[in-house]
């Protein structure tokens, strides 16, 4: 019993123990006397520690990402919500720049007098016509051209007070007289000469803007340029590329197709020429 | 003999990896666990060597001047120790909430102690520390509850207070 008294008495001495060889040790280290200790120790052990360490952050990290699920999942809603209005605005901005792009078109046609409109596609889904936003009130009437820079986009149909529906080319009840060129696009309209290569007759089909009648003695070829040339419209404005010309010897005439310059699903912008 | 000295190299590599990676995963620190779990049960010469070493090896692999750890496990222990006299502290609730009072201690030392063994002042601590810290012994009590609960079925039946190192 005094022998287990004497043994628990020094147990309990073990933490004054503990600090004074912390002491000794912190003063030594300190000093500098226990360099050769500490690089040892350093050397052998930190590369375990390290790995140790990473390892158990790594679990850290993934143990975090569950405890943080919720908070996760809510900016994960904010972030959402942060990129639709980032996606608003930034289709607000594309429109501006495309309207930006129309009327510098627009306005590169120095030579045109004519007046126009601005307005803007509602509905582009239809292949055979658009409608527009502009209409009666801005001075829109039956008959007039539609057209983007030098393109020819369609003629407008029928008009109410604030809106207008514009017939395409590729409507089957379009028909346009067309001569065919060669030469870049940019250029068609402001030719007073050009060399026609033939005429021909634009209308629209299921499978697409066919073009007839056109000369069996030209020199035509896939690519050449199909300009409007119509009283209905009034002045050359391009429509598109000559495409599957047919090569029937035996035939009177030539016919193709037409491939639009302008992509009528993606039109936001036209110009509506009023001054009939 | 040969085979006890590599048992003890390599469980010490042992002990220092999972002793770092309770560190990097929970801020656990497995050595002051293992000093309040062995107190009372190793013969204390034994118990001071193995102590002195593995709390060196700490202080070198946290970048702090030897015996920092040291001093902080003995203050640790002391305030146990201290606290025994008053209080029981082998079991039941009291012991328990005792513990967690000093660990949490520790975990607050161990927060604002190296900053000072390093540039003589304290760290910057607040309510937020003292809450981890407090978090931490609670989660530090309940380890060391989990390791008696473990070795008491390991113990013979007349000699449950000791364990024997030879």
């Amino acid at each position: 019993m005094k022998s287990n008294n004497k043994q628990l008495s020094k147990e309990y001495f073990f933490p004054i123990f503990c600090i004074f060889v912390g002491i000794v040790f912190f003063l030594s280290d300190t000093l500098g006397i226990l360099n050769f200790v500490r690089s040892g120790i350093s050397f052998v052990m930190q590369p375990v520690a390290y790995e140790g360490n990473r390892i158990g952050g790594e679990g850290k990290e993934y143990l975090e990402t569950f405890v943080r699920l919720n908070e996760f999942r809510k900016e994960y809603n904010e972030l959402s919500i942060d990129i639709y209005q980032k996606e608003v605005e930034n289709s607000f901005f594309i429109l501006l720049k495309e309207e930006n792009e129309s009327l510098k078109r627009q306005i590169s046609l120095g030579g045109s007098n004519s007046a126009y409109v601005m307005a803007k596609v509602l509905s582009g889904g239809d292949y055979e016509i658009i409608r527009i936003n502009k209409g009666e009130s801005s001075g829109i009437a039956v008959g007039d051209v539609v057209v983007w820079g030098n393109m020819f986009v369609g003629i407008v149909t029928r008009v109410d007070r604030e809106g207008s529906l514009v017939r395409l080319p590729s409507s089957n009840s379009s028909n346009l007289e067309v001569v065919i060129v060669r030469g870049g696009i940019e250029e068609a309209r402001v030719l007073d000469n050009f060399n026609a290569l033939s005429k021909g007759v634009v209308k629209g089909s299921l499978d697409g803007i066919r073009i007839e009648n056109m000369s069996m003695e030209a020199d035509l070829k896939n690519g050449d340029v199909v300009i409007v040339n119509d009283t209905k419209v009034g002045e050359y404005l391009v429509l598109g590329y000559l495409v599957g010309l047919s090569e029937n010897p035996a035939a009177t005439s030539r016919s193709g197709y037409v491939s639009t310059i302008v992509d009528y699903d993606k039109l936001i912008t036209v110009f509506v020429r009023t001054d009939h | 003999m040969f085979l006890n000295i590599l048992a003890i190299i390599v469980g010490m590599f042992l002990f220092v990896f999972i002793e770092n990676f309770f560190v990097g995963m929970f801020s656990f620190q497995l050595t002051i666990i293992l000093l309040f779990f062995l107190f009372k049960k190793v013969d204390w010469k034994v118990l001071l060597v193995i102590f002195i070493i593995l709390f060196s090896i700490s202080d070198v692999v946290g970048n702090l001047p030897m015996g920092s750890n040291l001093l902080m496990g003995g203050v640790t222990l002391g305030l146990l120790v201290l606290g025994s006299f008053f209080f029981s502290t082998d079991s039941d609730i009291t012991g328990f909430s005792i513990r967690v009072f000093i660990l949490s201690i520790y975990y607050i030392l161990l927060k604002i102690c190296p900053e000072f063994f390093i540039d003589g002042r304290f760290g910057i601590f607040s309510f937020k520390d003292v809450a981890f810290s407090f978090l931490k012994g609670v989660l530090s009590t309940f380890l060391l509850v989990l390791l008696e609960y473990i070795f008491a079925s390991f113990r013979k039946r007349g000699d449950s207070s000791k364990i024997r190192l030879k």
